[in-house]
């Protein structure tokens, strides 16, 4: 090749150095569109409540609930007190004799103090909660403990045993029907209760209604089943009352925690009594 | 008042018991009322899971007793109007409270009262049938 054909030659070299790229990258685009990586943004079901649940709220017409802004020492024995608390303790489930006849017999160690609250025992704490919702996501957070549960509202569905973690709050979906919402919960740890001397089992499941009352109430049916252990659905409601100007506050079980367990479970207090 | 950590025994299961049978109350006698006079604050232990209230209480005989009394968490009261100086060293109150079933000296608070009359928690004397319970925590230094 002589020197101009060399020229010309390494100039269509340095024009196709160019253009084959664009032309192939153009060429693959079009054929890349349809596999472009997915979205990670969750997509959020239809519908929804007309307002938005995120804030901080407390057990209606309880302790922390007094609208007339009087101060109670919590559970001092007196009827006048005790009768704003009666609806605070959940009533204990009703096992199937042959469970109950068995843990008599055989009782679980008690669980070690300030055990992280599990479902659905999550709706025993007593303090503050704080919602935080968004489109696919309602976090649920508890004081007691700094409990947070997570129900998911992207459509996803409950993941296999060994494929995610089980968690003492398990595995929570929800969907709305209208305003409510409505949450299915599986996937329990069995190492963690489910009540009072009883752990999850892999049959566990707990669906809540979460019905709003206005824009300041949400009233949330707790329906809890298990076929192993309970003689019939463990059913409780939770009254909650939005509490604006109230911040969430810390919750430390062993900050200054003076009531010990014995080995059968029974709490003890720490006195200071040296007799001067 | 007491978290939910599971201190009621297994044979209470079947019986009753609230579920997460926290607030077991085991080492109180509910039914009973002491009221502690002259009572004088030695530390206010604004914590949780339990406020503690410390007080030297005259013995009668030139003494004093100590005493120690449990008050509801901080994640309770601080939304009731207590505060962290709601009690400080050296003041003076008149306290009732259900005892101690040991006969150690402490005890679960009722309700207590300052010389000037403001209150806290349930009145230190039982009221008559009618009148109101409680105080508003503007009454409340």
């Amino acid at each position: 090749m002589n020197i101009r054909q060399q020229c010309l030659v390494w100039s269509i070299a340095k024009v196709a150095a160019v253009a084959l790229p664009l032309a192939i990258m153009s060429a693959s685009a079009q054929a890349a569109a349809p596999q472009s990586k997915p979205s990670l943004i969750s997509k959020p079901l239809k519908g929804g409540p007309r307002a938005d649940w995120t804030g901080t709220w407390v057990l209606a017409d309880s302790f922390l609930d007094r609208q007339d802004g009087t101060a109670l020492a919590f559970r001092n024995g007196r009827e006048e007190n005790d009768s704003q608390y009666k609806d605070m303790f959940l009533a204990p489930p009703k096992l199937k004799p042959e469970v109950a006849k068995r843990l008599a017999a055989a009782p679980m160690a008690p669980p070690r103090q300030c055990t992280p609250l599990s479902m659905p025992l999550f709706w025993s704490g007593l303090y503050a909660f704080e919602i935080i919702q968004s489109r696919t996501q309602i976090n649920v957070f508890q004081e007691l403990g700094d409990r947070t549960r997570r129900i998911y509202l992207d459509g996803r569905p409950h993941p296999g045993l060994d494929d995610v973690e089980p968690l003492g709050l398990g595995h929570s979906i929800g969907h709305w029907e209208g305003d409510d919402l409505v949450v299915d919960t599986t996937n329990f740890n069995t190492n963690m209760l489910l009540a009072v001397g009883v752990n999850h089992t892999e049959k566990t499941r707990i669906v809540e209604r979460f019905r709003p009352v206005g824009d300041d109430r949400i009233d949330v049916d707790v329906t809890t089943t298990d076929p192993d252990l309970l003689a019939e659905p463990w059913k409780f409601v939770r009254h909650l009352r939005r509490k604006p100007n109230t911040d969430i506050m810390d919750y430390d079980c062993q900050e200054n925690n003076r009531n010990p367990m014995d080995a059968e479970g029974r709490e003890h207090a720490i006195i200071q009594s040296p007799q001067k | 008042m007491k978290a939910p950590f599971f201190a009621v025994s297994v044979a209470m299961l079947a019986v009753a018991g609230p579920a997460a049978a926290h607030h077991s109350n085991a080492w109180l006698d509910m039914q009973k009322e002491v009221i502690l006079n002259d009572a004088v604050v030695t530390e206010f232990q604004w914590t949780n899971p339990h406020t503690w209230i410390e007080l030297d209480v005259p013995d009668g005989k030139g003494g004093v007793t100590h005493w120690s009394i449990e008050a509801g968490a901080v994640s309770g009261l601080a939304r009731q109007g207590w505060k962290r100086t709601s009690l400080k060293p050296g003041d003076k109150i008149r306290i009732a409270i259900h005892p101690m079933k040991s006969g150690q000296p402490g005890g679960g608070l009722v309700g207590l009262e300052f010389p000037d009359g403001r209150r806290l928690g349930s009145p230190v004397d039982r009221p008559a049938p009618g009148a109101p319970a409680s105080v508003k925590p503007a009454d409340v230094k």
